[in-house]
């Protein structure tokens, strides 16, 4: 397990460079001058010299290679460069929407969870019945509606008719509410059809059949079993979902003005302001790479059979 | 009768469209290994299920009862049929791979069937069980996962289960279709060794029609959803009654460079609901244009003492 973890880590250097490479090739050759988005945002008249000071300023006049390789270095070193709209660190930036995105993210993940698995299972475990119905008609009403959508109907029913809720509360646990909710809601569409096509697949694989030839009770074949042989493909859906979600919703960020990376990297693309968008992208791999790895790792502490020393 | 341990009454039994096995009637004493035979499709592993009767086996039983100690159980509740199942009536899986779960140590899984029916884990008992099957080394085996183990061991850890478990009557689908033939004897051997330790009535279900002569005590020859002879094992093997069972012993392969009789045709879709002779198509009797089949073609009359059959021509 050990070398496994270590090649992977190693993957990741590669995967890094890789990602990091191209994503500073792609804002290269996109259209648009930076150094005079920055001055026109500042408000500044566009005079040429200006404008060839700011560019020398920014380092827009350095080859490519040279701008690639003084901005991997000071990645190396922790230094994601600094924005050119503001001119505070990126790393600081994302920090501070960090702070934002990982609540609602965890919380979003954590509702999603709590209401998607006991219903996937209980509609899977009582198949074709009207509790499953009912279960299949929530799953494809939350699978069918965008998020921003439903973001407007709590709003209309929370806000603006009852009153009960704000609409902007940053960074309070009231203001977390209605953006968890928002992208909850459609996570536990897709999550239920998953789980209970997962628990279905279960209950009809052969092994049932002889647990319950020897009278092994219900709850033990569904939680000491079914859940059990489930819980791979359950942690693979979930992984995948905790890396769409520290990714930050722009949607949803935007409609409750939480300031989080997903508002962050908009304004960024907006701005032009490529170290923020590269900072994002290259912090957004890292994660995905290690949600990857703790799967893999958590596959094989649920499947001895797999075997990846081999 | 007081040593009796099941007793088949007139059982109709469905998958929810047409009845897969009917007027089925049969009784077995307490000990006694009983084998069915009969082609693919006539409802030797339906009669098992029906037995078994767990919902999940999605049998129907539509008609008749299964006397099994003396009490119907086909009026019990689903509760009352799981308490049953393992402790009171157990079964060997067909594919006795998928009888575990995968994923989880034997041990996880001995226990958790021990526990659902309030009984403790005692490894020494495991170790003994184990040892009486020739299983070596229990300490490994036991923390094993199905998959570490060979098709032959996973099968003597089901049975290792079952007698553990201790069931009165072992029901058991074909155990040996997926082994090779000297597993299989050894398979057989394992069987007759719970009857013999723990005076288990076993009823087995088998295309093999050399496995009943090795160790069955009765044997059931089932056609088209219907018993057409039961009797002793000796009796129904080399002196069959029934036409089918006798085209049926007449197909099996011998040494003798000869391809076997065989038997043409195929048993009718819906032979368990058929009021005339499901067999008399495929029948030399009838095709000879002898047909000797009466009013009642599914009763079981008697051939001599602890024989029977539905139909007979006396020589």
């Amino acid at each position: 397990m050990g070398k496994f973890i270590g090649k992977r880590l190693l993957q990741l250097v590669f995967v890094l460079f890789a990602v990091s490479f191209m994503t500073f090739a792609l804002m290269y050759i996109a259209p648009g001058d930076p150094a005079e988005r920055k001055l026109t945002a500042q408000g500044e008249a566009i005079d040429p010299e200006v404008l060839e000071a700011e560019r020398e300023k920014m380092g827009l006049n350095q080859p490519f290679v040279v701008r690639y390789f003084s901005w991997l270095g000071g990645v190396c070193t922790g230094n994601l460069g600094n924005s050119y709209v503001d001119n505070r660190p990126v790393i600081t930036k994302l920090a501070e929407g960090m702070t934002y995105t990982v609540p609602l993210a965890l919380s979003a993940l954590a509702v999603a969870l709590a209401i998607s698995l006991p219903l996937g299972i209980l509609s899977a475990v009582y198949r074709n019945s009207v509790l499953d119905v009912i279960v299949q008609i929530f799953s494809f009403i939350g699978n069918a509606l965008p998020n921003f959508l439903i973001a407007v109907l709590l709003i209309f029913f929370f806000c603006i008719q009852n009153s009960v809720l704000p609409v902007i509360a940053n960074n309070s646990f009231i203001g977390l509410i209605l953006p968890t909710l928002s992208l909850a809601i459609p996570m536990c569409g897709r999550f239920i059809k998953q789980f209970r096509g997962e628990v279905i697949e279960q209950l009809e694989k052969t092994y049932i059949t002889g647990l319950r030839v020897r009278g092994v009770k219900e709850k033990k074949i569904i939680f000491g079993n079914v859940l059990h042989n489930s819980s791979a493909a359950i942690i693979t859906i979930t992984g995948l979902a905790i890396g769409t979600l520290m990714g930050g919703s722009v949607v949803i960020e935007s409609i409750f003005r939480w300031p989080g990376v997903g508002k962050l990297v908009m304004d960024a693309i907006t701005a032009r302001d490529y170290p923020v968008i590269q900072g994002f992208v290259l912090v957004m791999a890292v994660i995905y790479v290690l949600i990857n790895l703790a799967t893999d790792i958590l596959y094989r502490v649920i499947d001895p059979r797999i075997d990846y020393e081999k | 009768m007081a040593d009796e341990i099941l007793r088949v009454e007139d059982l109709s039994v469905s998958y929810g469209k047409g009845n897969m096995i009917s007027g089925v009637n049969f009784t077995v004493t307490k000990g006694e290994i009983v084998c069915f035979l009969g082609e693919s499709g006539c409802g030797k592993s339906t009669l098992l299920k029906a037995i078994m009767n767990i919902p999940e086996l999605e049998t129907v039983i539509t008609k008749g009862k299964i006397i099994f100690e003396g009490k119907d159980i086909t009026s019990y509740s689903d509760k009352e049929i799981r308490s049953m199942a393992g402790k009171n009536i157990g079964m060997v899986l067909q594919h006795l791979g998928g009888a575990f779960n995968p994923l989880r140590t034997f041990e996880a899984q001995f226990k958790e069937a021990l526990y659902s029916h309030d009984m403790e884990y005692d490894f020494e008992k495991v170790k003994e069980t184990f040892a009486q099957l020739n299983l070596p080394d229990a300490e490994r085996i036991i923390k094993s996962r199905p998959y570490e183990m060979s098709g032959g061991m996973i099968q003597r850890i089901a049975i290792a289960m079952t007698m553990i478990l201790g069931p009165e009557l072992l029901l058991c689908d074909e155990p040996t279709s997926a082994l090779d033939v000297t597993t299989q004897k050894m398979a057989m051997e394992q069987l007759m060794n719970i009857r013999e330790l723990l005076n288990t009535t076993i009823l087995l279900v088998t295309h093999n029609p050399g496995i009943p002569s090795m160790m069955a005590d009765k044997v059931g020859v089932m056609y088209a959803g219907h018993l057409v002879e039961y009797g002793k094992t000796h009796q129904v093997l080399h002196s069959p009654a029934h036409p089918y069972t006798k085209a049926l012993i007449g197909a099996i392969p011998t040494f003798d460079f000869k391809l076997p009789k065989g038997l043409e045709g195929q048993p009718p879709l819906n032979g368990a609901d058929m009021e005339k002779c499901a067999f008399s198509e495929r029948c030399p009797i009838c095709k000879e244009g002898h047909c000797i089949c009466g009013n009642n073609p599914y009763t079981l009359k008697e051939v001599c003492k602890d024989h029977c059959a539905t139909c007979f021509k006396r020589d």
